[in-house]
């Protein structure tokens, strides 16, 4: 099993994994939600969301699991502990170049 | 039109078919019902918007596959010359940025590198077909 991300996430990746930190989602559920999550702004299409879905399944930061009372098209995913961590890194990267670019405007408006 | 979807579920990997298809042809069915119900136009920007995604996310699954492939011929790797090891560099980079047009409906882009990946992909395969004699 390979981990991901060392590097900065896309948007899509960025955007699945917060809406599955919330609760497991099956697949049109998890796209009307980033839709939601992004204001709208992104719209992913089902070839961008499962060829996203893979890479995280296959770097292990997602699970895919059977829910009682669902078919066999509503496999369901959640966030791993891998996953957590990895959106926890991403949203401190964020926070600190918010940081800094808030620093740097300051110093432009000085 | 689920039924011209299946089809182009045919661009993908066996595998990922096998994995994922029935679940993205039941999105499909979702979403389809969805906009539809927004108008024309909102349909027809989905159905746009589905084709392009499903043509390149076929290229960037392919490329991936292909990669996997390569990376699992450890003998065949320490041959490997450099200008081939910077075409894999050279097609990860790509994916993500075609990805990344994607996400932000950025169409031509994304068909240009779709291009892009298809001459390398291409490139890639005629050397493994050079290293197994086949050509």
């Amino acid at each position: 099993m390979r981990h991901v991300e060392q590097e900065p996430l896309t948007e899509p990746v960025l955007l699945i994994l917060m809406s599955l930190a919330g609760q497991p989602r099956h697949g049109y559920v998890l796209m009307k939600d980033i839709e939601e999550l992004s204001e709208g702004r992104v719209r992913l299409s089902t070839g961008t969301l499962y060829g996203a879905l893979h890479r995280l399944l296959r770097g292990g930061l997602i699970e895919r699991f059977e829910q009682q009372d669902t078919s066999r098209e509503k496999q369901a995913y959640r966030l791993t502990r891998a996953g957590t961590k990895q959106l926890r890194a991403e949203l401190d990267r964020m926070k600190q170049l918010t940081r800094a670019a808030a620093t740097r405007l300051k110093w432009k408006e000085a | 039109m689920l039924r011209a979807y299946g089809l182009l579920l045919r661009l993908y990997p066996k595998t990922h078919r096998e994995t994922f298809g029935l679940e993205m042809k039941d999105v499909f069915r979702q979403a389809a019902e969805e906009e539809r119900s927004h108008g024309g136009y909102a349909y027809l920007r989905f159905l746009a918007r589905e084709a392009a995604g499903l043509l390149l996310g076929s290229g960037s699954q392919w490329a991936r596959t292909l990669q996997s492939e390569a990376e699992a011929e450890p003998e065949c790797d320490r041959e490997v010359p450099p200008e081939i090891g910077a075409l894999r560099l050279h097609i990860a980079l790509n994916v993500r940025r075609m990805e990344y047009a994607i996400a932000h409906h950025q169409f031509p882009q994304a068909r240009l590198y779709s291009e892009i990946d298809r001459q390398h992909r291409a490139r890639l395969e005629q050397w493994w077909r050079e290293q197994r004699g086949e050509l």
